[in-house]
């Protein structure tokens, strides 16, 4: 069944873009700008997995994935949230949580995948919000760390970094221009990645 | 299970959560990649956490995007041709430099400068050097073969060096505004005194003083580096931030003004709308920071100023505006004072 015929999807997903037309223009960069409407299309079958297998009954998973789409809606924020499907994950892992604990608290102190932020229900921008103050008066000094580590990168790694971040050619677009195999740019994308990402801060 | 604590990352799941990244972004990620994805993300807080982390480091990378293009721009090429242009790959980069003769063109063009060229070099396949100058009492514009366009001060002096590979230009006396063509092939740079400037494509101010040189940039990001110092962090400047050399200092005073400001003489007028006479004031002050511009009473403060002044020396365009607003002008041997 589509998502979207439940009512108040529809609806909230253009408020987030505080359009009026439809809910296609949202989208989530980090899954290579596919609408959000696309996205949790292809998600709701790894949910319903998810939460089955915690909460052992067909018709509760499908409410608490219902309940998990409705509440990213209340807390997503495009200028916080960089990865709106981690949010969902989070959500939802949390929902679940909960209702294992309103069932049964001493299967849920036990689990392994227990709940890590347990005040608030788990807004995955907590972590990224208390931004520390003397880190950020270094904007410079991070562009130059940025600088040192484009540096550091072997130059096809870093040449193809460029040209798909601040170029915005695709994979299979890089691969015509330099003649690399598609397989080898998405390599040198994850080392790319890999070595920016203790840069930032939230990180240690 | 990697252990796990809030904002430590193990680096197991950093590689995973770069690898889904990378996945995600090539252009063709399939419905089952997003679902696989999603099953990744549930199968551990920490994957959603490292996820959103690498999501967040991309999402920022522009942030150091135009240091990254000035610092590595032979990592990008031209921007690609676009279908009207039709243009081979090879002719669009002929096109990119200017043919010689263009310079001859460009020279004639500006005979308010004192050209020296030397021997008869022109039309020499080695680079010609050209020297710019302009007349103490004048704001001079040229625009130089690649497309670049330069402001010189009244009373400064420019060298220029169009090589295969760079283009180098040296700021031999006074103030000069730059406007440079973006040629990622060739870096812009600028020879001021100790200074070593290096720009792909912005505009920015350079002044040589004469105990002190001065880098300030209107747009874009520029960076300086000491000539023959062992320091080799160069400092990059941004967009309204001037970066002031004193003589004997090896680091830089740096001041932050609207960007705009920057360079504003180079129109040859400043024009103020409604302005606060102390605004006026420091504008002027901005162009000559030499001697000391001030307001002599507190009742000046509350005026404002609409008009334009026409760049000249700080003591003319402060006896213009004084002129204009019916104040008196005290010159001294340290400052300039308007009073009513």
């Amino acid at each position: 069944m589509s998502l979207f015929m439940l009512p108040g999807i529809s609806y909230s997903l253009s408020m987030l873009d505080g359009s009026e037309k439809n809910n296609t223009t949202a989208t989530d960069a980090s899954v290579g700008g596919r609408t959000l409407e696309e996205l949790f299309r292809a998600q709701r079958p790894a949910l319903i997995r998810f939460t089955m297998a915690k909460v052992r009954n067909e018709a509760e998973a499908e409410e608490i994935v219902q309940e998990a789409f409705i509440r990213f809606q209340g807390k997503y924020d495009a200028e916080i949230i960089a990865s709106p499907s981690a949010l969902l994950a989070r959500i939802a892992t949390n929902l679940v949580i909960d209702r294992v604990r309103e069932r049964d608290a001493r299967a849920a102190r036990e689990d392994a995948w227990g709940k890590l932020n347990t005040e608030g229900s788990g807004d995955l921008s907590e972590s990224h919000l208390g931004v520390d103050p003397a880190r950020t008066l270094d904007a410079k000094q991070q562009i130059e760390a940025a600088l040192c580590v484009l540096e550091g990168m072997p130059d096809k790694t870093r040449k193809i970094f460029m040209l798909h971040r601040f170029e915005g050619l695709t994979h299979a677009e890089i691969a015509e221009q330099t003649g690399i195999p598609k397989s080898t740019i998405e390599k040198h994308m994850i080392r790319a990645i890999k070595e920016l990402a203790p840069l930032k801060e939230g990180y240690r | 299970m990697a252990k796990y604590e809030k904002n430590d990352i193990a680096l197991e799941v950093l590689d995973a959560a770069a690898a889904w990244h990378a996945r995600l972004n090539t252009g063709d990620a399939s419905d089952h990649d997003i679902e696989q994805h999603m099953d990744w993300l549930l199968a551990d807080p920490a994957h959603a956490e490292a996820f959103e982390h690498v999501a967040a480091t991309m999402r920022d990378a522009k942030t150091f995007e135009q240091a990254a293009r000035a610092a590595f721009a032979e990592d990008l090429k031209p921007p690609r041709k676009i279908d009207s242009v039709a243009a081979a790959d090879e002719g669009f980069m002929k096109g990119w430099s200017w043919p010689q003769w263009a310079v001859a063109g460009a020279v004639a063009a500006t005979l308010i400068f004192t050209i020296m060229a030397p021997g008869s070099g022109l039309l020499q396949p080695s680079a010609p050097l050209q020297i710019y100058a302009a007349a103490d009492d004048a704001i001079e514009s040229v625009k130089l073969s690649d497309g670049s366009t330069v402001s010189l001060f009244g009373g400064s002096e420019l060298a220029v060096t169009m090589k295969n590979d760079e283009r180098l230009l040296t700021l031999t006396k006074g103030r000069a505004f730059f406007g440079v063509a973006k040629d990622a092939s060739k870096p812009f740079v600028v020879l001021a005194g100790n200074r070593q400037i290096t720009v792909v494509g912005t505009r920015f101010e350079v002044i040589l003083g004469v105990d002190f040189e001065q880098v300030a940039v209107n747009e874009g990001l520029v960076s300086v580096d000491t000539v023959l110092s062992a320091d080799i962090q160069s400092l990059l400047i941004e967009p309204g931030t001037i970066a002031t050399y004193k003589t004997g200092n090896s680091s830089p005073d740096i001041a932050e003004v609207a960007a705009a400001a920057i360079g504003a003489w180079s129109e040859g007028i400043l024009s103020f709308d409604n302005r606060p006479l102390n605004e006026v004031v420091a504008a002027i002050q901005q162009i000559f920071p030499e001697k000391a511009l001030r307001l002599g009473d507190e009742k000046l403060h509350e005026m404002t100023f609409s008009g334009t002044l026409v760049v000249s020396k700080s003591e003319a365009m402060m006896r213009q505006l004084g002129m204009f607003l019916n104040l008196k002008l005290v010159v001294s041997s340290d400052e300039i004072l308007l009073l009513p």
